[in-house]
């Protein structure tokens, strides 16, 4: 612990100890008023103790004598110690280290306690029972079958078992020679809402109520060994899976970490966008550094009617600045493209790939049937063809070709888009330098760029940021947007950030009144 | 106010005996099993158990002699201590030949390896009160015969149990004993801060007496303290003459070898070491507060390589001045965005 540390919380335990509290070294222990759940005051013991995490995390808290009735619920941990606070802070804005603010969320923790938690949404069933953590239950939310035994699977990792809607019956698990597919079988349950945790198979047996029976049945035998039971706290869906198994005179439940592998969950992160960009149709043109990575960006947003067009095949030397791996080289950039997004999501149904740009109707074509068109090419004669391709269509159909590079060695990324609107105008366009570092690769013509695979990356960023402005017809963004990653000698890329052909033409305006 | 709670628990534990007790426990099952299996002696009903400061738990670093009690239990009036002490050399000789001392009224064992000495007291039952006390020879004439004192060595072991379950730093925590931490702190000022007489023992029942006057009832290590110590300072003064009452044996005082002089200088010392608490406990600067405490519990004694007893926190200069906090801005957040980030 640094030393100021150190010494504040030295302070923060004599302030403990001038509010009432004993200090053995160790722990603090005094006394926190609370209302308990009649209205009367109560006032609690508390035994406090600053663990090696404190101030980075909260002091422990032992209710040594509530001072009145109270039975805790939730947000308790494993030895029944209150959870004060289940949100991080930054350690100089921890509450806790205000001994006032530390005493007063005890006191309310009690308070909450006592009237049942009622705007409570937390379902975290898991941390009330038994633990086993190296096991993951994977279940697709919207398509369970419930109160009766399902196959389960195992999942694509070691530890992860997968819940299927394939059922099985009954007499099927009853025979002495079952079949291998009704072994460990699961039961899934909705228990709707639960008001207190589940501490024991007697809990998860009331919670079961008349399904209890059969399924203490189907686990003795040896049948069930998993069960997954769906429930709400607060208004809020939560899941609780857990591994079951006949004791002596008990059922031992174990908890174990779910997770919903349904679309709606694998498409929650993916951003506000995503729903819509879903039925968009979007070309990626050129599958090399900047456009496997922007194809990348593009498929976790949420987009799914994609088509990536190269004709190039993957080589040992694209790997490092491209999203495929080792295990693709060899194939077709957009096969191995194609085969990285069906590792984000296996549906890649409407993920289709073909060759290169071959001629000017092949590009208008191309622009004609996709909304938006990203040239990730570097290429001056296939962006030739795009740019033409796009004024000729584009305007008339309100689709848009996206034509991001870098440049400078990734000193500077940039993205324009196609057509322009009314009275726009791109950034103007950066001259060559003729200091290129004669990197080739050996039996292969072209130079070998020398940009980072860093700037890469961004720029695939920078144009995800332009194709979802079309995408979504938000239509935000001005034709050209650039980051200067490190300043150049022409203006406007004279100065280091993000610059805009609308900030380009308020400049010029200013400067010509 | 700076009570520095850990500090003081960590210097509890740096005059800790750890190594001694065991080594402790080691030799007085060695004397034991000597004693218990001579067949005079078993006749007598030999049974031993640990007294002094040791024995009731109050001993700090470094325990240089331990005290065991050798009761004969079926012993008679007319036993001549002498004659048994006599024996109980040979027996001892016996085991640990060249290490064992005839003494006035006990046996001494030396145990090199572990640098200290087992003193084997005898006693019988006490003549008057064979049920509440022991008899200790007083003085052993050369023909073996001697005049008896009551002792009670166990009572004030039951006192300092008493007295740690009765003062406690948290009143809904029984283990939270303050009395026997308080005597091994006082006897550690003693140590820094008297010279030489009054002995451990002398301190320990001021220590109770001050329990007993004060009554306190306070929240840290540092508040009691700063209170039995100046309840100590008040009352040495009056003891220069006469000890204080032993609280084991009804209208005795416990004796001393201190002379009054030595009393009167002790007097002095321990009034100064309690305005030194004072002023610790008063002291808002906390490096500065640490290095009073650390002054005031001096260094370990009787060790190889002596260390405060007291240490200072990490953050403190041994000039009592607070280090640099290192190279963040003062004032600079922890985390420049705030809450609400994702990564």
């Amino acid at each position: 612990m640094s030393h100021s540390l150190a010494a504040a919380t030295d302070r923060w335990r004599e302030e403990m100890v001038a509010l009432g509290f004993s200090d053995d070294g160790e722990q603090l222990r005094g006394s926190v008023r609370w209302v308990g759940s009649g209205g009367g005051p109560a006032t609690a013991r508390v035994g406090i103790t600053p663990t090696p995490a404190f101030p980075f995390a909260p002091p422990q808290v032992l209710i040594l004598d509530a001072g009145a009735r109270l039975e805790p619920t939730f947000h308790v941990d494993e030895n029944g110690a209150p959870c004060l606070w289940e949100d991080e802070w930054p350690v100089d804005e921890a509450p806790w280290r205000n001994p006032h603010e530390l005493l007063a969320r005890i006191a309310d923790w009690m308070e909450q306690t006592a009237a049942g938690w009622p705007d409570d949404d937390s379902c975290d069933l898991e941390r009330y029972l038994e633990q086993d953590p190296t096991a993951l239950v994977l279940y697709d939310a919207s398509a369970l079958v419930f109160d009766t035994p399902v196959r389960t699977t195992i999942g694509p990792t070691s530890g992860t078992v997968t819940v299927t809607a394939e059922r099985r019956r009954i007499r099927d698990v009853d025979g002495r020679r079952r079949s291998r597919k009704n072994n460990r079988l699961a039961w899934v349950a909705d228990i709707g809402v639960v008001t207190r945790p589940l501490r024991s198979w007697n809990d998860v047996a009331a919670a079961l109520d008349h399904r209890a029976t059969e399924v203490d049945r189907l686990i003795s035998f040896g049948v069930v060994s998993l069960l997954l039971l769906r429930y709400t706290h607060g208004g809020a869906p939560g899941a609780l899976a857990l591994r079951v198994r006949r004791a002596a005179a008990d059922i031992d439940v174990v908890a174990c970490e779910s997770a919903d592998t349904s679309a709606a969950t694998r498409v929650m992160r993916a951003g506000p966008a995503a729903p819509q960009l879903a039925d968009v149709p979007i070309a990626v043109v050129g599958c090399g550094a900047i456009g496997s990575f922007a194809a990348d960006l593009l498929f976790r947003s949420g987009a799914r009617y994609l088509t990536l067009v190269d004709g190039e095949r993957l080589r040992p030397g694209n790997i490092v600045r491209h999203l495929a791996r080792v295990e693709h080289v060899g194939r077709p950039k957009t096969e191995a493209v194609r085969a990285c997004l069906s590792g984000v999501d296996p549906d890649v149904s409407r993920v289709r790939t073909r060759g290169p740009l071959y001629d000017l109707d092949d590009a208008v074509a191309l622009v004609r049937g996709h909304q938006v068109v990203l040239d990730a090419t570097g290429s001056a004669r296939a962006s030739s063809l795009l740019a033409t391709a796009a004024d000729r269509v584009g305007r008339e159909l309100g689709h848009t070709v996206v034509s991001a590079c870098v440049q400078r060695d990734g000193d500077v990324l940039r993205v324009d888009r196609m057509p322009q609107r009314r009275s726009e105008a791109h950034l103007p366009a950066l001259p060559l330098l003729d200091d290129t570092t004669g990197l080739r690769e050996r039996g292969c013509g072209s130079p070998v760029s020398p940009t980072p695979p860093g700037a890469v990356v961004a720029a695939a960023g920078l144009a995800l940021r332009v194709v979802l402005d079309e995408a979504t017809r938000e239509c935000a963004l001005p034709a050209s947007v650039v980051q200067v990653q490190s300043p150049q000698p022409e203006p406007p890329y004279h100065h280091r950030g993000e610059i805009t052909s609308a900030d380009s033409r308020d400049t010029t305006h200013a400067a010509a009144s | 106010m700076a009570t520095l709670a850990t500090q003081f628990k960590a210097a509890l534990g740096r005059i800790e005996p750890e190594i001694d007790a065991k080594n402790a426990a080691k030799a007085h099952k060695d004397v034991t099993e000597v004693l218990e299996a001579d067949g005079w002696l078993t006749d007598l009903g030999v049974s031993t158990f640990l007294i002094g400061s040791y024995g009731r738990d109050v001993s700090i670093k470094r325990v240089k002699d331990v005290d065991v009690f050798a009761r004969l239990t079926k012993a008679t009036a007319s036993l001549r201590p002498g004659k048994t002490l006599d024996h109980v050399t040979d027996v001892l000789q016996d085991a640990f030949p060249d290490r064992v001392e005839r003494q006035h009224r006990s046996v001494k064992i030396e145990f090199p390896d572990y640098d200290l000495s087992v003193d084997v007291v005898i006693a019988r039952p006490c003549v008057d009160h064979p049920d509440d006390h022991w008899q200790i020879p007083e003085r052993i004439e050369e023909d073996g015969r001697a005049s008896w004192v009551e002792t009670n060595p166990t009572r004030m072991g039951e006192l300092t149990t008493a007295a740690n379950k009765e003062f406690l730093l948290s009143a809904d925590n029984p283990n939270s004993g303050v009395y026997v931490p308080m005597v091994k702190l006082i006897r550690q000022i003693r140590r820094t801060w008297v010279d030489d007489q009054p002995g451990g023992y002398f301190f320990e029942v001021l220590t109770y007496h001050a329990f007993e006057d004060l009554q306190p009832d306070e929240n840290t290590v540092a508040d009691y303290l700063c209170a039995i110590l100046r309840g100590i300072a008040d009352r040495l003064p009056d003891y220069v003459d006469e000890g204080p009452d032993d609280p084991t044996l009804d209208d005795r005082t416990v004796k001393t070898k201190a002379t009054a002089k030595q009393i009167e200088a002790a007097a002095d010392r321990i009034a100064e070491a309690a305005d030194l608490a004072e002023e610790a406990l008063e002291e808002q600067d906390t490096c500065r507060s640490a290095t009073l405490w650390r002054d005031l519990l001096g260094p370990t004694q009787n060790v190889d390589q002596p260390e405060d007893v007291f240490p200072l926190p990490d953050y403190c200069n041994a000039d009592g001045t607070t280090k640099s906090s290192g190279t963040r801005v003062k004032g600079a957040p922890a985390v420049p965005a705030g809450r609400g980030r994702y990564a």
